[in-house]
């Protein structure tokens, strides 16, 4: 009877403990009546230099409002970073200073610890420790997904703070003012005129700008917005959009990038 | 000028080191221009004055010491550049679309959002107060929220960041917006540098037994130590001439 009734309960167990596992990992974390998180977020396309608001475009959360990963732009950051480096330090090593191999002191009786000779790392004015020859390599490596992520994360982290501004033409909603472009570009008020370097001074008193450091994502070469910022070069920084990382958005207080920009970097790092 | 010769180099000292004034003509300018704007007076009423007794302007006794515009011959030129390029700057054309006054109270903001909601909506939805259900009705697609919130922007002088934007619905919400953040004190009170600063209040907290050190700005803090130290100054100078009149009298 015992027997029986084992042999009869073993599969029946087996298959209750599968149906559990199986429930366990199939189970859904979402709440049945969570609200789903928005997927656009409105981003305004302006005018420049007067920020004008010419219209709204939506743009994917995932480009413009990730949610902050620290550790991914910590990432990127130290990445960045090392591939900065140029690694010209050249120090010399034991071998290359310049005393004389002589040992020191005799290996025993001197009532001293034991020494080799001058060059030895350990003592004073000797060579260096595991010395290298330039240029040295200080490159590093990270997944180009995990770069993508971390850069639309700078840039939505910007975005959340209120620091970015999308330049951009309305697309038939309204028109730019007279003195306005629609592109990151700085032009004289007349065809005669040599004023253009005083518009871009008055564009930064407009919106108390001064003192702040600027970043301006462009499409294209701007020659005019090259030239006209150079007695403010210290904050202004202007990069198009290929050159464009993680750094320079960080360190930005303002960042102006133009809407085909944004659309470039959405090509690039959302796929 | 004098010349030292240091090797292969020759440097040049200047004796004298005063400004150099690029500007001097200008006194004599300053100087006519201010002749021409004095009225002319009766000769025997100037006299009778004199015989007076009243006090002369420029009277070399009384202002000896005092350095008025005519004792500067010429401007500084650096100072002079800047006033020139502060003016271009001012003068040149810019499209201003924020209003240079920024909204203070919340008579204004209401106002303010009142009249460009009805200016956007037909007369079905007009609203004469914030509280009427129509101001709490969502935008009906993005052209009128973009109409709406450009208008408010423009015209209260405060730029709201797009992020703000895409969560601001209706009308309403706007006004809470305005009022949570402007209104408030809390968008003047936002230091970029430090923007995970907690202010605190009185009005926080109900408790009696919890006291709030009010903060005391910077400027305050400068301009009532700049009161103490004057009212200090003041105070040992008086003291000073005290005893120099007592030991004085003693010494009489």
């Amino acid at each position: 009877m015992s027997c029986l009734s084992s042999s009869f309960l073993r599969p029946l167990l087996k298959h209750a403990m599968a149906c559990r596992r199986y429930a366990s990992s199939t189970r859904s974390s979402i709440l049945k009546h969570a609200a789903l998180p928005p997927q656009y977020t409105l981003a305004t396309v302006r005018a420049f230099p007067s920020l004008e608001p010419l219209t709204f475009v939506p743009v994917p959360t995932t480009l413009l409002d990730a949610p902050l990963r620290r550790d991914l732009l910590w990432r990127a950051v130290v990445y960045e970073n090392d591939n900065k480096r140029v690694g010209s330090s050249n120090p010399p090593g034991r071998s290359d200073n310049g005393y004389s191999r002589r040992k020191l002191l005799p290996q025993k009786g001197s009532g001293k610890a034991r020494a080799g000779d001058a060059n030895s790392p350990t003592r004073h004015n000797g060579g260096r420790a595991l010395a290298r020859t330039a240029p040295n390599d200080y490159t590093t490596e990270l997944p180009k997904k995990a770069y993508s992520r971390a850069l639309l994360n700078a840039l939505s982290y910007q975005y959340r703070r209120g620091n970015l501004y999308v330049i951009g033409d309305g697309r038939g909603l309204t028109q730019a003012h007279d003195f306005d472009l629609n592109e990151l570009e700085i032009l004289p008020t007349k065809a005669d005129a040599d004023d253009a370097d005083v518009v871009f001074e008055r564009f930064l008193n407009e919106f108390e700008l001064k003192s702040r450091k600027l970043l301006f994502v462009t499409s294209g070469p701007r020659e005019g917005l090259f030239t006209n910022t150079e007695n403010f070069k210290d904050d202004v920084n202007i990069v198009r959009q290929e050159f464009l990382d993680v750094n320079d958005l960080l360190r930005a207080h303002r960042i102006f990038i133009e809407q085909e920009a944004l659309e470039y970097l959405a090509i690039v790092h959302l796929s | 000028m004098l010349a030292l010769h240091s090797g292969s180099h020759t440097c040049k000292r200047h004796m004298h080191t005063s400004f150099v004034r690029q500007d001097f003509m200008s006194w004599f300018k300053r100087k006519q221009a201010k002749q021409a704007t004095a009225p002319v007076r009766d000769t025997a009423e100037v006299i009778s004055e004199i015989e007076a007794g009243k006090d002369q302007e420029g009277t070399p006794d009384k202002g000896k010491l005092r350095l008025t515009d005519n004792d500067f011959v010429g401007t500084e030129t650096a100072q002079h550049d800047r006033i020139q390029r502060a003016k271009l700057v001012q003068d040149v054309p810019f499209n201003k679309w924020l209003s240079g006054e920024k909204v203070k109270d919340e008579r204004t903001l209401k106002q303010i959002l009142i009249e460009v909601h009805n200016a956007s909506t037909d007369a079905a939805h007009k609203i004469n107060t914030i509280e009427d259900p129509a101001a709490q009705t969502a935008f009906q697609d993005l052209t009128s929220k973009f109409h709406f919130s450009k208008q408010v922007q423009a015209r209260t002088g405060i730029m709201i960041p797009d992020y703000t934007l895409t969560r601001l619905r209706s009308c309403a919400s706007f006004h809470t917006y305005f009022q949570s953040e402007i209104l408030s004190g809390k968008h003047a009170r936002y230091n970029e540098r430090e923007p995970n600063a907690i202010h605190l209040s009185d009005s926080a907290f109900s408790s009696t037994n919890i006291h709030v050190v009010p903060e005391v700005k910077t400027r305050d803090r400068k301009k009532k130590l700049s009161l103490l130290l004057a009212e200090a100054a003041a105070r040992e100078r008086d003291a000073a001439q005290k005893a120099l009149q007592s030991a004085r009298s003693e010494g009489l």
